[in-house]
């Protein structure tokens, strides 16, 4: 059992690339958790994506030992935090989990919009905050200015700010002392009842069903038999142990302590991130106050390019599933594309990032249909469906009206950039909040729906900005909307898997651009072919594809026909990525380049 | 009245053209004697290969056939008629270079049994001539047509087109010359340039240097053709074939009507009946292993297969479909199991009928001056229908 004054659990915030991962290496480096030879750099970003992409997708656990100035022995628990928006639920529930954070800002970028976000939500955790000023080794490093940007902007008191280079570990240690110093012990109760909370659960290949919790109360210990409250579920207790980082069995968790439990779950599913755990002979009457269950927001089609890795496809996404309860998926039939899955994700980046991982660790070729937020169609009959598959959009005369979700945006963007980001703003519909400054630094809220944003608003506010613009939004409320259902035909033929709900007043413009893209991908046909959007019946831009007028082999090889029956035959094979509409043929490729996002 | 003919092939040309893909080798000195002597051997050996036995056509192709002597033309011919019996009407053609054909020569392949020439011009314009690394100019050309004319009733000229940084109106006014010598030959062959792999030409087009006309410019230029070929009285009868009435060249025709050939010398093809199918025969394609192996083992062949039937039918197609003349349904319903009739009522080929690229009669077909200029997406489709089952 641990001394549970000596316990120190604490979380960093911090805008994605100010050195996170990398202060986390360094801290487990220097208590010892692992020798220089087990040290990869970013030892908690373990999944290979993760490691490239260098940011954090699933939080991630470990326990350090620290001996203090003081002579005393520490144990301080990091979680790790993912540091992209589409994540900041996975952060919020992080934080819940500890009574301390550490606020990292890289000193020669200042506060970025994710750093606002992820303080407030440590500020509203009751965290106590320790002020880390990062990579003070680059030349363009201002700690003092930045200080003076944090209090003015957040609020707080930067005054006892420790400056750091995570790089070079100076001033590593001294992290260490003030988190032993400033942060405040878990706290716990007089009795023993025990109260914990399952931060996060995940599949691990050897162990089965792995579960992150967090003592506040009592004791789990092997052999116990443990409750999942909501879950209305009972487990006896395997293996109880910790991450240091190495998983590592102890005999029991007790109040104040994170560690992991494995208690024959068959799947993660059958867990609730956010439950409460007691003990199933002595349960507690009140549960803790947890918090909500990720959803879905952005939906898109998965389909594989080779019809027969259909099978695999669903195999690998249940083996993901394992891992990532926050995406889910439903079998979905395209003629376009053949058979496939409808997929729900926490953001764009959550549904690459899977996107990603299918292909690469399951070696799938996919096509990836436009990305498409949550309706809610009201009917005239008082009936409400919520839809996210333009395919299923009603017949719009029996429709009352529809209503979008829409998000609060926060964007930090260097003066010079404001023009057009507010452009970008506005012609995506978006609405001013709140517009102020900090140093030469606009920062502005607009409320936007989200269907402008997951069309190609990131990468888009990436291009204006040159990169120096940060962004981070939540989810705010619903609207009434002036939506409609978009259809591109070619050849007169409806491809459903280019259909997309967008607001009338920027379908016109919309169905421009793709009618456009399609014109240049569609490789020509024996016949003229046009290319169309339309609502309803009514079309609103149109191309014409122009007919093939030559192709014929002039010279026929005296009496050497095979050589030309081998020509149809290499041709025939170079075109097994055709889909056939009708009269005409399509090359996958063509509907995988106008569903990309983000680069008109 | 089935009819066969007999395709011989000299590979050697004096200069190799940057844009030539044929089975061609610079001429070196050979053994003449040897050489013959394997030609008349392996006549013997591939005539095995068909019980068909009046020859209706003789074809002496390359490379540049016109750099053989007379003597050797007369003893192929003479040992042809002597293994089979000769049509009455057989048409025996040479293929010529204007740098070798001299009034001489062409007086001497008469006498030999020859009766109709085929001349490689590609060009009027010296220009155009040079770039195509052709070693004649357009008055050496001009001069052998006009002793052809003077020599022989059948002949035809090969003319060149497409060719980078050519000029639609300069074009034209080069259509009218050629056809104009056109006319006085009785036959045109006139082909795209086509960029072959593996030639230096190809080599220029990837690195970028090759500013081929544009998809838009080559099909007016085929239009262009077609238009002013049928006011000078020679129409298309192949999509790259002109001639006027009873000028059409009868050897070819028969690759074009699929009917039974013997292709003899290095890389030469055969097409002959085996039972209900037919067979391909294809020889040794280095002109030194051939005459090695024909002289010194058995025979010259490098490959020997039976046709699927389906592989047959897309043949019929494949050349059929190239000419003017309606394709019969029994020349492809011999090998096919789905009938033509079934074939034309396929959503595929039906929306080649409505787009004005085929026209069937009678359940025969054939593809229109529109359609012969985009064969290759018609083959397509109808491999797609006979392989696929669309
Ligand atoms: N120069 C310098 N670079 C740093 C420092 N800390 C982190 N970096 C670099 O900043 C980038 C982002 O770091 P990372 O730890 O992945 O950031 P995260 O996204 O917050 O986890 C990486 O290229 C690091 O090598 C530092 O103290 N000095
Ligand atoms: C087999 S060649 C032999 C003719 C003869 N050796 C000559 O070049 O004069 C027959 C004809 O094919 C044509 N030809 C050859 N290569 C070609 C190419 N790459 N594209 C278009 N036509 C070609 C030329 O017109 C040539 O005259
Ligand atoms: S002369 Fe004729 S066969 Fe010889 S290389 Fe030139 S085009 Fe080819
Ligand atoms: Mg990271």
């Amino acid at each position: 059992m641990n001394e549970i004054s000596h316990i120190r659990n604490f979380a960093i915030v911090a805008h994605i690339d100010h050195g996170k991962s990398t202060l986390a290496d360094r801290m487990i480096e220097t208590c010892g958790g692992l020798n220089k030879r087990e040290m990869k750099a970013q030892v908690l970003d373990s999944m290979d994506i993760e490691r490239e992409r260098g940011i954090t997708i699933k939080a991630q656990t470990v326990r350090l030992s620290f001996q203090a100035k003081d002579g005393r022995d520490y144990i301080l628990n990091l979680i790790d935090t993912p540091g992209h928006v589409d994540f900041s639920y996975e952060v919020s529930r992080s934080l819940a989990a500890c009574e301390g954070s550490i606020l990292l800002v890289d000193s020669s970028q200042g506060v970025e919009a994710q750093t606002l976000a992820n303080v407030y939500q440590a500020i509203d955790a009751n965290h106590d905050i320790l002020i880390v000023l990062n990579k003070i080794d680059l030349p363009a490093s201002e700690p003092e200015k930045v200080k003076q940007q944090i209090e003015d902007v957040i609020g707080i008191d930067a005054s006892e700010s420790v400056y750091i280079s995570a790089k070079t570990g100076h001033g590593v240690k001294d992290v260490l002392e003030e988190l032993v110093i400033k942060l405040s012990p878990p706290s716990m109760k007089s009795d023993d009842e025990l109260e914990a909370l399952l931060v996060d659960s995940w599949y691990d290949a050897y162990l089965g069903v792995v579960i992150l919790v967090r003592v506040y109360n009592g004791r789990i210990e092997k052999g116990m038999k443990l409750r999942m409250m909501a879950a209305e579920s009972d487990h006896i207790v395997e293996k109880v142990g910790v991450f240091d980082p190495k998983a590592r069995d102890v005999d029991s968790l007790s109040a104040g302590e994170i560690g992991f439990v494995i208690a024959g779950i068959k799947q993660v599913a059958d867990t609730s991130v956010g439950d409460t755990l007691t003990n199933s002979l002595s349960p507690i009457s009140k549960p803790l106050s947890g918090f909500k269950p990720s959803i879905p927001v952005v939906f898109c089609g998965l389909f594989p390019i080779d019809s027969g890795d259909y099978i695999q496809l669903k195999d690998s996404l249940e083996k993901l599933k394992l891992n990532d309860s926050s995406f889910i998926f439903e079998k979905e039939n395209s003629p376009a594309l053949g058979f496939g899955f409808r997929c729900g994700f926490l953001g764009l980046l959550h549904l690459e990032i899977i996107q990603e991982r299918l292909e690469r660790e399951f070696k799938l070729n996919l096509i990836t249909t436009a990305p498409s937020v949550i309706y809610k169609a009201h009917f005239i009959d008082g009936k409400i469906i919520e839809l996210h598959n333009p395919a299923d959009w009603p017949d719009p005369t029996q429709i009352d009206f529809v209503e979008e979700p829409w998000i609060k945006a926060t964007i930090m963007v260097p003066d010079e950039y404001l023009g057009s980001v507010l452009k970008l703003c506005e012609d995506r519909r978006g609405s001013q909040e709140d517009l102020s400054y900090i140093g030469n630094r606009a920062v502005v809220v607009y409320k936007l729906p989200l269907n402008e944003v997951v069309f190609d608003f990131y990468d888009r506010l990436k291009s204006i900005s040159k990169g120096y613009a940060s962004f981070d939004y939540q989810l705010d409320n619903y609207e009434k909307g002036n939506l409609v259902k978009m259809q591109i035909l070619v050849n007169n033929e409806g491809i459903d898997a280019l259909s997309m709900i967008v607001n009338k007043l920027r379908a016109e413009s919309r169905g421009r651009v793709i009618c456009e893209r399609l014109k240049d991908l569609i490789p020509r046909q024996l016949f003229k072919v046009p290319i169309q959007a339309a609502i309803g019946g009514k079309v609103i831009a149109r191309e014409t594809l122009s007919a093939m007028r030559k192709d014929v082999l002039a010279k026929c090889y005296g009496g050497d026909i095979s050589r030309k029956r081998k020509l149809l035959e290499k041709q025939k094979k170079g075109k097994k990525r055709m889909r056939q509409f009708g009269k005409i043929e399509i090359p996958q490729d063509a509907f995988i380049a106008a569903l990309k996002i983000g680069d008109d | 009245m089935k009819s066969l003919g007999i395709y011989i092939h000299w590979p050697w040309c004096k200069t190799i053209c940057p844009y030539c893909d044929f089975n061609v080798k610079k001429f070196e000195e050979i053994d003449t004697d040897t050489w013959l002597k394997a030609y008349i051997k392996e006549i013997k050996n591939i005539s095995l290969f068909t019980n068909l036995k009046e020859v209706k056509s003789i074809y002496f192709g390359g490379g540049t056939p016109s750099l053989i002597s007379a003597e050797f033309i007369e003893k192929v011919i003479n040992f042809i008629s002597n293994n089979f019996s000769i049509s009455s009407s057989v048409e025996i053609t040479i293929e010529a270079n204007p740098s070798s054909t001299k009034y001489n020569n062409l007086y001497n392949f008469k006498l030999a049994g020859v009766n109709r020439i085929s001349l490689g011009v590609q060009s009027f314009n010296n220009r155009d001539l040079k770039f195509l690394g052709r070693d004649h100019d357009s008055y050496q050309a001009k001069k052998a047509i006009k002793h052809i004319n003077t020599l022989f009733n059948k002949a035809n000229f090969d003319i060149i087109y497409g060719i980078p940084d050519q000029k639609i109106s300069t074009f034209k006014k080069e259509l009218n010359e050629i056809f104009n010598f056109a006319q006085s030959l009785g036959h045109l062959s006139i082909y795209q340039l086509t960029i072959e792999p593996r030639t230096p030409f190809y080599k220029l087009l990837k690195s970028g240097k090759l500013n081929l006309p544009s998809e838009e410019k080559l099909s007016d230029m085929y239009f262009m053709i077609q238009e002013i070929s049928e006011r000078y009285k020679l129409p298309q009868y192949e999509i790259s074939n002109h001639s006027t009435f009873g000028h059409e060249s009868i050897h070819n025709l028969g690759y074009w009507r699929y009917n039974q050939y013997l292709g003899i010398g290095p890389g030469a093809h055969s097409r002959v009946s085996k039972n209900s199918n037919r067979m391909s025969l294809i020889q040794i394609k280095s002109p030194k292993e051939w005459l090695n192996a024909v002289i010194k083992d058995t025979n010259g062949i490098a490959n020997k297969e039976i046709l699927s039937k389906n592989e047959a039918a897309m043949e019929v197609l494949i050349t059929g479909l190239r000419l003017k003349e309606f394709l019969p349904n029994d020349r492809f319903n011999q090998f096919s199991k789905l009938k033509l009739e079934e074939i034309i009522e396929k959503p595929l080929i039906k929306g080649l009928i409505e787009e004005g690229l085929i026209e069937s009669k009678k359940s025969k077909i054939r593809t229109t001056s529109k359609g012969k200029a985009v064969l290759n997406s018609i083959l397509y489709r109808f491999d797609k229908v006979i392989n696929s089952n669309y």
